[in-house]
């Protein structure tokens, strides 16, 4: 069994479960971080506190809270504690409707994919040049969905 | 204050009246700025307080002590931000009324006027005349420094807090300049307090000298990189406009300029019409 470092991505590879390691260069900050940044972002916004006043209360500078801001820099568990008492709010406010913002990210993610599914089909048909066998390449995925919906019922 | 909106909750309507310049528009502005910034979390969150503020009633005369109108309200809105409470036009503080204020005019002075009777007249200021924190324009210009001289200068390191403590929501426009051509210059963000019809495009304003001229100072500002302070003065369809206006440029991650952030002061006068007597 492989051993993980995060948890956004897992790839299940023959008997062992792997999760891919996510890096902010190549795939952009985590939507957790990021989530967990709008919510600071936002309480502090709500209490009218600069980003600067907010870093001088915990000895940053206040980059480095525009970093957690964006989510390109994760907040480790004793920050945030810190954070939650600094911005009067409860640990889990940092979580508050998180699991709905994943869903409905998971649902973008997923119709984006199948919009590639799609166009990849359109243009493979089209690269059919004779339309008898783009006739039956139709037939068969009609035949084979007809199939599928037999099955399910 | 002025009284930009009225909401309902179970009281009369004409007994509430929202005690925020802008009230849901000053959300809204707030929303669009976060947005601008990539900040989509924060935006939506902005974007739906202004929702349930025209349902539930305004947030702004709870945050504000709701004391104003008269009425007790409900506002359910969790997003307690304090509305501006400024008025639209600037009035310097009090300490300040009996000094002399150093003014040094310029000496460059563009003056434009068309057949209908309307002219623009743009004076260049200093931008070292700026009270450095007593005024709207002079707080933004020394964030902007601030911004520029730490950070990359982008439109995604501005903090909107400053933005509201300066009190310039309202009164500014975001500029989206990252079109070679002026003609595609658009308004990403318009200035909802300014007695000014909103416009998608700069070059869509009626009267083609205004049009023209701030296509020009917006350009001038893409092109050196460099903030711009004006006084500008000018009459266009029979309403006369007279304001300060701060051009402030922010860079891509190439370094390139690709948005301005246009905060305006009004000055005594703006606004007002002409009494034609026709």
């Amino acid at each position: 069994m492989k051993t993980t470092l995060d948890s956004t991505a897992p790839e299940v590879d023959g008997e062992s479960l792997s999760f891919r390691r996510r890096t902010v260069i190549i795939d952009g900050p985590d939507p957790i971080d990021k989530y967990v940044g709008g919510q600071l972002r936002l309480r502090r916004a709500q209490i009218g506190m600069t980003q600067s006043d907010l870093g001088s209360k915990l000895g940053l500078s206040f980059q480095a809270v525009q970093k957690y801001e964006t989510g390109e820099n994760r907040i480790s568990a004793s920050r945030l504690y810190q954070l939650s008492r600094v911005l009067d709010v409860p640990l889990a406010y940092f979580f508050d409707g998180l699991d709905g913002a994943g869903q409905a990210e998971d649902e973008a993610v997923n119709s984006d994919l199948s919009r590639k599914e799609a166009a990849m089909v359109l243009g493979t048909y089209y690269r059919i040049s004779d339309p008898r066998l783009r006739s039956a390449c139709l037939l068969i995925m009609g035949r084979m969905a007809d199939r599928a919906d037999a099955e399910s019922a | 204050m002025t009284a930009r909106a009225s909401h309902s909750i179970s009281e009369p309507a004409a007994a509430i009246a929202c005690v925020a310049d802008g009230g849901c528009s000053y959300l809204r502005a707030l929303s669009t700025i976060e947005h601008l910034a990539g900040f989509e979390h924060t935006a939506r969150s902005y974007a739906a307080a202004a929702a349930r503020c025209q349902r539930n009633g305004c947030w702004a005369a709870t945050a504000n002590g709701g004391a104003h109108g008269g009425a007790t309200l409900h506002a359910s809105a969790p997003i307690p931000l304090y509305a501006a409470r400024k008025s639209v036009l600037y009035t310097p503080p009090a300490e300040r009324m009996a000094q002399t204020i150093p003014f040094v005019r310029s000496r460059f002075v563009d003056f434009a006027a068309d057949s209908a009777g309307n002219y623009i007249e743009r004076r260049l200021l200093r931008l070292e005349t700026l009270p450095a924190r007593s005024d709207p324009l002079g707080y933004l210009y020394e964030y902007w420094r601030g911004l520029r001289a730490t950070t990359g200068c982008q439109f995604s390191n501005v903090d909107t807090v400053h933005l509201t403590r300066a009190g310039v929501i309202g009164t500014l426009h975001v500029v989206d300049v990252s079109s070679n051509d002026p003609v595609d210059f658009r308004f990403e963000l318009f200035a909802y307090a300014l007695p000014l019809e909103a416009q998608e495009k700069p070059r869509a304003h009626p009267v083609a000298i205004y049009a023209e001229s701030t296509l020009r100072d917006y350009n001038t500002v893409r092109l050196t990189g460099r903030p711009r302070l004006q006084r500008v003065r000018c009459r266009l369809d029979d309403t006369i406009h007279h304001y300060t206006r701060l051009i402030l440029p922010f860079l891509n991650e190439h370094g390139r300029v690709v948005r301005l952030a246009v905060a305006i002061r009004q000055e005594p006068g703006n606004g007002s019409k002409i009494e034609t007597g026709h």
